[in-house]
């Protein structure tokens, strides 16, 4: 009961700072881990995730406990990280439209399942994504969250968050052919 | 979520072995507790913003509703000093009569007063509780 995130969250609420400090030393690594990966500068993240505590302890009492303490926790990291991202005007390489949409989804999907080597090239791809396709595809192939739970996060529907995890990984497929070619 | 996938591999290979340093939740703790000395400051100066506020409303209202009240008797008061001053032994029907008016009057004056500072005072406690609420969520 004790060790419960809601019965923490109360006792934080009704005054009583000193619990925060086990909500932190419970969620800040996978907090920092998340945040690194959508901002890639470790210092950054660093800093992010300090601001991501406050700013959460800061609306503690606006928790309505409707979804788990981790979620509302990785919904202001995605934040966070996000603007943080925008502010500094990092973005990804923008791609034709059309050879995106010429491109088959089954063709996508067997080749980022394979054990091909030119997967090799896999981080520094995702490395050239905008920050939210890094995000969505962190928190839902990393962090295994559901699609909805994601979109949720990114504030978009169901349907839109299955479109651009679909063209994310085509984006995916065809930085790596890329960058490959540049390496051979 | 599958942990044999590329996309999984490559993801956990970004930043994935660096561990936050060992003072970061004193770091937010202190960051924290910082936050939290200000806004009581804050709460603070309102609690005197709204206390001052509720004394200037009492004033206003007193001397709104009550002045006819405090002029009657103050000048009752001097006319019976005054007459007492001329007149040691004998006090005319009229000065006693004033006198017990102006008792009444305070009596009245008092009976406005109270409910009207009370009333005064819980509306300050609740505006003021409002206000921290507010800046607390903040």
């Amino acid at each position: 009961m004790e060790n419960n995130d809601a019965y923490i969250i109360r006792r934080v609420i009704e005054g009583d700072t000193g619990f925060y400090r086990t909500l932190m030393e419970r969620y800040s690594q996978q907090v920092f881990s998340l945040v690194v990966k959508i901002v890639s500068v470790e210092d950054d993240a660093e800093e992010i995730t300090q601001d991501v505590f406050v700013k959460a302890y800061r609306n503690l009492s606006k928790f309505d406990f409707r979804s788990s303490f981790s979620t509302w926790l990785f919904r202001i990291a995605y934040n966070e990280a996000v603007s943080h991202t925008r502010r500094r005007r990092i973005d990804g390489i923008p791609f034709d439209e059309a050879i995106l949409n010429n491109l088959s989804d089954s063709r996508v999907d067997s080749f980022l399942e394979s054990d091909n080597p030119r997967l090799a090239a896999l981080p520094e791809a995702i490395e050239s994504l905008s920050v939210d396709e890094r995000a969505l595809i962190t928190l839902h192939y990393f962090e295994g969250l559901p699609l909805k739970e994601v979109a949720d996060m990114m504030h978009i529907g169901e349907s839109a968050a299955k479109v651009r995890l679909m063209r994310t990984r085509k984006k995916l497929y065809l930085l790596i052919n890329k960058l490959s070619d540049k390496y051979e | 979520m599958n942990r044999q996938s590329p996309i999984y591999k490559a993801l956990e290979s970004r930043g994935g072995s660096r561990q936050l340093p060992l003072d970061f939740s004193f770091e937010v703790m202190s960051r924290i507790l910082v936050e939290e000395r200000r806004r009581k400051r804050r709460d603070m100066w309102w609690a005197i913003v709204g206390y001052a506020v509720a004394a200037i409303v009492a004033v206003f209202t007193l001397v709104y509703y009550c002045g006819d009240i405090f002029n009657e008797t103050l000048q009752t008061t001097a006319a019976t000093l005054a007459v007492s001053k001329a007149t040691v032994d004998v006090m005319p029907a009229e000065v006693v009569k004033s006198i017990g008016n102006s008792w009444t009057s305070s009596a009245g004056m008092l009976a406005i007063l109270t409910p009207i500072a009370a009333i005064l005072l819980v509306f300050d406690h609740f505006l003021r509780k409002k206000i921290a609420i507010r800046f607390k969520q903040q």
